[in-house]
C-alpha cells in the first residue's frame, strides 16, 4: 500500500512503513547517514539523517531519525532546517576524531559547512578509524556468519570478534564487512594464496577457469552447502562466471 | 511440600490454620537484614540472636526471625520486638544477650539501644515515637517488619494472596477498571498510567501475553526495588498475578538484576513456594487462570532498565534500546503483546484490589495518587527508605523525616530521580513531590533516588560525578550519547581541572542540546539533567571555576590550597604524623605549615585537627 507524503514541500509516494531515509533519497533528496544499507534492518547509530517530520493532527514538527522511521500517510517531512543542520554538524564533530581522513566524513562535513574539527583527533582507539555505525557486525550477522559483534558499552565499545577475542573464528573472510565499512578501517590482506582477516588466516580459491583466486576456500564451501547458487558457479570468479552464465542463456524460440 | 490450594477458600482455610497456630501475643524479635543492616553486620547480630535464644530453650522458629528493610538504615543494624512495637538501633553481637534476657523474656526495654530523637533529647520506644516513622505513610513497606521474607506462611498469615481471590471474585474488566480509577502511575519513571498500559496489552491482538517486572534497579544510591523483593517478594509476585489475571497473560517474568543474589534468590523462593500452593502455574487457585513467572537475572548494564533493552536483553539479545515504532504492549517479548511495569508498581496492586481505587486516590495529589518509595541517601542525618504520601514536599522528605543536615552545615541541592535526575537548590524545598512537578522544575521522579547534598559539595564535581556513571552506562549505540556523555564529562573535568573558560560552558550547553534532542532512548535524552540543572540552578558556582579559578566549595582539588593557621594551630603534631606526604612541618607547640608543593589534597589534615585550624581556600 502506498502513502502520500511531502518531502520539503514536494509530494512524494512510497510504500507505507518504508525508511523515511529510503523514501527521500529515492525522491533524489539529500541526507547524510554513516550507519544505513537499505538491505540491513537499521540502528539509527550515527544520528546524522536527522529530519523534523510532523504527522497530520500531531501538532509541532519532531526532530527524529529517518532510518528508523517508516513512513505513513501525509507525513510531512523538512530534510534541512537550521535545527537539523546543527544537530548533524554537532554529531559529525563528535565522530569526525575517529576518522579524521574518511572521504565519507568529510565530504558530509562539506554539505554541513562543517570546516573546523572541534574536538582533536583520538589516538590508541582498539579500531583506528572505527565509528562504531556496526555495519560490518550487521552485515556479518545478515549474511549468516555473526563473526562478529559489538562488545561492550558506553566509552568502551567497540567492534570485533565476540567476547573480546582476538581472532574472529567464525569468519569466512567473505570481505562483506570490509566492503561496507563507510570509514575503510576493516583491513583485509590478500597475498598470493592467503587472505588476512580478523586476526584470521585463509587459504584463498582460484577461479577453476582462470585461475585467478576470488575468495577465500571457506568461504566457497559456506556458498557451495547453502545452494543459493548452482555449485558449478561457485568455483568460478565473477568475471568467469558472468562468461558462464551469458553461455549458458537459452536459445531464444 | 504442601498441597495446591484448590481455591480461594481453601487459602482461607490454610491462613486460619496459620493463625490458630500462632500467638498473636508471643513476643518475636526481629532483625533487619536488609542491604544496609547487612552490610552493619546485622546477620552477625540474628545468629547471636539464635544461639542465645536457643541457649534459653526459646523456639528460635517461632520468635525470632530476619526480616527484609526496615527502612532506618542510618541505625542500624535494627531490630524490632512485637507486640510491643520496640525498636533498639545499632544493634552490636554484643548487645544480644541482654536483648534476650531482659526483652525476649522479661519484657523489659533496654533503654541504652534505643532512638535518641535529636530535637527533644527523649528516647522513643516504638516505631510511632521516632520521627523518621511517625511522618511517613508506609503502605508497601509497613509489612517488612512483619514478616520472614522467605515464608510464604508469614506472608499468607498477614492475609497475602487475598488480593488476588478477590480479584477472582470482581473479574477481570473490574480488576483492571478499578486500577484503571485509582490513579496508579509507573513507579518506574515515566510515570505512565499503569490502567492505561494494561488495557492497551489486554486489547492487543495475539494470543500469548506476557507480563514482566522490572528489577534493574541500576541508580546510585537507590534501593527500593531491592528492599520490596528481598523484604517482601510475594506482594510483588501477588501483583504480577493480579495483572496476568486482569491482562490474560500466561507467562511472566522478572528481570532482575545479578547484583542483586539476595533478591534473585527471595524471589525464586516466592515463585516456588507459590507454585507448590498452587499460586501459580496451571489453573491457579482452582480457577481459569494459567499463569506462570520466571526469572531471569541481568548483567548489571543500566541501560537495561529500558524496555525495549530489556526485552533484547530478556530475548537473548545485546541490551540495546530501539525505536518502537509498535509500542510493547502490542509488540514486546518475541513480538507479542507484553506489560512491563516496575517492582514498586506491582507491588501496588494488591493493595488497590484489596482496598479500592478510593483508598488509593485518598493519597497522594489529584494527578500523582498513592505513595512512593524513596531512598533518602548523601547528606542527610537519617538515610533510608523513606515512603510518603506523593505530593510530600522536598523539605517534608529532607527535613521532616531524614532530621535535616548533619554537622549543623546548609542545605545546597538535592538530586531526585537518578542519575540522569535535576539537582534541586533551597529555593525549590518546597516543590511537591510527584511526578509533573518534577519534571517541570526540570529534574524527575525517576525511580525514587534522592541524593541530598550540603554546603561543601560542588556542583561541578557532581555533575562531572554523574556524567562519569552515565558515559560508562550508555549503551553506545548513539553517536550523541556515547560520544556526547564522555565529551561532556571531560569538559567537566576541564573545568574542575582549571582549564576551562566561558566558552567551555558555551560547549558544554551546545553538546547537550545535541545530546539531548538527539538521542534515541531516555538514558541519552535525560543524560544531560544533571549539568544542565546545575548551570541553570548554580550557574555562578561554574563561573567561579572559569572566571576566578576557585572552587567555592572547596572540592575540586586543582583549585584549592591547604594551610594552617597559625592563630588557630596548637601545634599538636598530629597533622604531620598523619600527612602521607609528610608535606607538614613544626615545632611541637608552635603553629604548623603546609608546603604547597608536597601537599596532595587530600584532607587528612584537615580531618584529625582537633583544634579545626585547617584552612582550604
Amino acid at each position: 500500500m502506498d502513502v502520500r507524503l511531502t518531502i520539503d514541500g514536494h509530494e512524494a509516494k512510497a510504500p507505507k512503513d518504508m525508511s523515511l531515509l529510503d523514501v527521500v533519497r529515492r525522491v533524489g533528496g539529500e541526507i547524510p547517514a554513516l550507519c544505513h544499507h537499505e538491505g540491513i534492518a537499521p540502528i539509527a547509530a550515527c544520528r546524522l539523517c536527522l529530519v523534523e517530520v510532523r504527522r497530520p493532527g500531531r501538532g509541532e514538527a519532531v526532530l527524529t531519525t529517518s532510518c528508523d522511521y517508516p513512513v505513513s500517510e501525509g507525513l510531512e517531512v523538512v530534510t534541512a532546517s537550521p535545527r537539523i543542520r546543527r544537530h548533524r554538524a554537532m554529531n559529525l564533530q563528535l565522530l569526525l576524531p575517529y576518522a579524521p581522513d574518511a572521504p565519507a566524513l568529510h565530504e558530509i562535513a562539506e554539505s554541513l559547512g562543517v570546516t573546523a574539527p572541534l574536538f582533536a583527533p583520538v589516538t590508541g582507539a582498539p579500531l583506528p578509524g572505527c565509528i562504531l555505525c556496526e555495519l560490518c557486525v550487521r552485515v556479518c550477522a545478515a549474511l549468516g556468519y555473526h563473526a562478529l559483534a559489538a562488545i561492550g558499552r558506553g566509552d568502551h565499545k567497540r567492534v570485533g570478534p565476540p567476547f573480546g577475542r582476538s581472532v574472529a573464528t567464525a569468519c569466512v573472510g567473505c570481505g562483506a564487512c570490509h566492503e561496507v565499512c563507510p570509514t575503510g578501517c576493516i583491513a583485509m590482506e590478500d597475498t598470493a594464496t592467503t587472505r588476512r582477516i580478523w586476526g584470521r588466516e585463509l587459504e584463498l580459491f582460484t577461479c577453476r577457469r582462470c585461475g585467478k583466486p576470488f575468495t577465500t576456500v571457506a568461504h566457497r564451501t559456506v556458498m557451495v552447502a547453502r545452494g543459493d547458487i548452482p555449485a558449478e558457479s561457485c568455483d568460478l570468479c565473477e568475471t568467469c562466471r558472468s562468461r558462464d552464465y551469458a553461455r549458458r542463456l537459452a536459445p531464444v524460440r | 511440600m504442601t498441597a495446591r490450594l484448590a481455591g480461594p477458600r481453601a487459602l482461607t482455610r490454610y491462613r486460619e490454620a496459620l493463625t490458630r497456630a500462632r500467638d498473636p501475643g508471643r513476643r518475636v524479635v526481629s532483625v533487619c537484614v536488609g542491604t544496609g543492616c547487612r552490610a552493619n553486620g546485622a546477620r552477625e547480630v540474628y545468629a547471636a540472636l539464635r544461639a542465645q535464644a536457643e541457649k534459653h530453650g526459646v523456639a528460635c522458629e517461632e520468635q525470632s526471625r530476619a526480616t527484609g528493610c526496615l527502612g532506618f538504615c542510618q541505625c542500624g543494624p535494627l531490630l524490632s520486638v512485637a507486640p510491643e512495637g520496640i525498636v533498639y538501633q545499632h544493634v552490636r553481637v554484643a548487645d544480644v544477650p541482654e536483648i534476650v534476657e531482659r526483652t525476649l523474656l522479661g519484657g523489659e526495654t533496654v533503654e541504652r539501644l534505643l532512638y535518641v530523637d535529636p530535637a527533644t533529647g527523649r528516647p522513643c520506644r516504638t516505631e510511632e515515637e521516632i520521627p523518621f516513622y511517625h511522618r511517613q505513610q508506609r503502605v508497601l513497606l509497613r509489612d517488612n517488619a512483619l514478616l520472614d521474607p522467605t515464608s510464604i506462611d508469614d506472608y499468607i498469615a498477614l492475609g497475602g494472596y487475598s488480593a488476588l481471590c478477590r480479584a477472582f471474585e470482581m473479574g477481570p474488566v473490574a480488576v483492571l477498571e478499578e486500577v484503571k480509577r485509582s490513579g496508579l502511575r509507573g513507579r518506574g519513571g515515566a510515570g505512565f498510567p499503569t490502567g492505561r498500559k494494561w488495557e492497551a496489552c489486554r486489547d492487543a491482538a495475539g494470543d500469548l501475553r506476557y507480563v514482566v517486572c522490572n528489577a534493574d534497579e541500576g541508580d546510585p544510591g537507590a534501593f527500593m526495588d531491592d528492599a520490596l523483593l528481598e523484604g517482601d517478594p510475594h506482594s510483588v509476585l501477588e501483583g504480577m498475578i493480579i495483572g496476568a489475571f486482569a491482562i490474560g497473560a500466561r507467562e511472566g517474568y522478572v528481570y532482575v538484576r545479578q547484583e542483586y543474589p539476595v533478591a534473585v534468590e527471595r524471589i525464586t523462593r516466592a515463585i516456588d513456594q507459590a507454585r507448590d500452593l498452587g499460586l501459580l502455574g496451571e489453573s491457579v487457585l482452582g480457577s481459569d487462570l494459567s499463569f506462570d513467572v520466571r526469572v531471569s537475572r541481568g548483567g548489571g548494564a543500566f541501560v537495561c532498565g529500558e524496555a525495549s533493552a530489556m526485552m533484547a536483553s530478556l530475548e537473548g539479545r545485546r541490551g540495546v534500546p530501539r525505536r518502537r515504532i509498535i509500542h510493547l504492549s502490542e509488540r514486546g517479548l518475541w513480538g507479542r503483546p507484553t506489560n512491563l511495569n516496575n517492582v514498586e508498581t506491582w507491588a501496588n496492586v494488591p493493595q488497590i484490589v484489596l482496598r479500592g481505587a478510593d483508598w488509593f486516590r485518598s493519597m497522594g495529589t489529584e494527578r500523582s495518587t498513592g505513595t512512593k518509595i524513596f531512598s533518602l541517601v548523601g547528606k542527610v542525618n537519617d538515610t533510608g527508605l523513606v515512603e510518603v504520601p506523593m505530593g510530600a514536599t522536598l523539605r517534608d522528605i529532607i527535613f521532616g523525616i531524614g532530621g535535616g543536615i548533619p554537622g549543623g552545615k546548609g542545605f545546597k541541592a538535592v538530586q531526585t530521580g537518578g542519575p540522569s535526575g535535576g539537582c534541586l537548590p533551597a529555593e525549590k524545598l518546597d516543590t511537591p513531590v510527584d511526578f509533573d512537578t518534577l519534571v517541570a522544575e526540570g529534574s524527575m521522579m525517576g525511580s525514587g533516588g534522592m541524593i541530598v547534598m550540603d554546603e561543601d559539595t560542588c556542583m561541578v564535581d557532581v555533575a562531572r560525578y554523574f556524567l562519569r556513571f552515565l558515559a560508562s552506562e550508555s549503551c553506545g549505540n548513539c553517536t550523541s550519547c556515547r560520544e556526547g556523555l564522555w565529551r561532556l564529562r571531560d569538559l567537566l573535568g576541564d573545568i574542575a581541572e582549571g582549564r576551562g573558560t566561558r566558552d567551555t560552558i558555551a560547549l558544554i550547553e551546545e553538546l547537550a542540546d545535541t545530546v539531548k534532542a538527539t538521542s534515541l532512548c531516555a538514558l541519552g535524552t535525560s543524560a544531560v539533567n544533571p549539568v544542565l540543572s546545575t548551570l541553570r540552578h548554580f550557574r555562578d558556582e561554574y563561573l567561579a571555576h572559569v572566571d576566578d579559578k576557585r572552587c567555592p566549595a572547596a572540592v575540586c582539588k586543582a583549585l584549592i590550597t591547604f594551610s594552617i593557621d597559625p592563630d588557630a594551630c596548637n601545634g599538636c603534631t598530629l597533622c604531620a604524623a598523619r600527612c602521607p606526604q609528610g608535606a607538614i612541618s613544626g615545632e611541637k607547640r608552635q603553629p604548623h605549615t603546609i608546603a604547597p608543593e608536597l601537599c596532595i589534597k587530600c584532607g587528612i589534615c584537615r580531618d584529625v585537627c582537633p583544634r579545626d585550624a585547617v584552612r582550604v581556600h
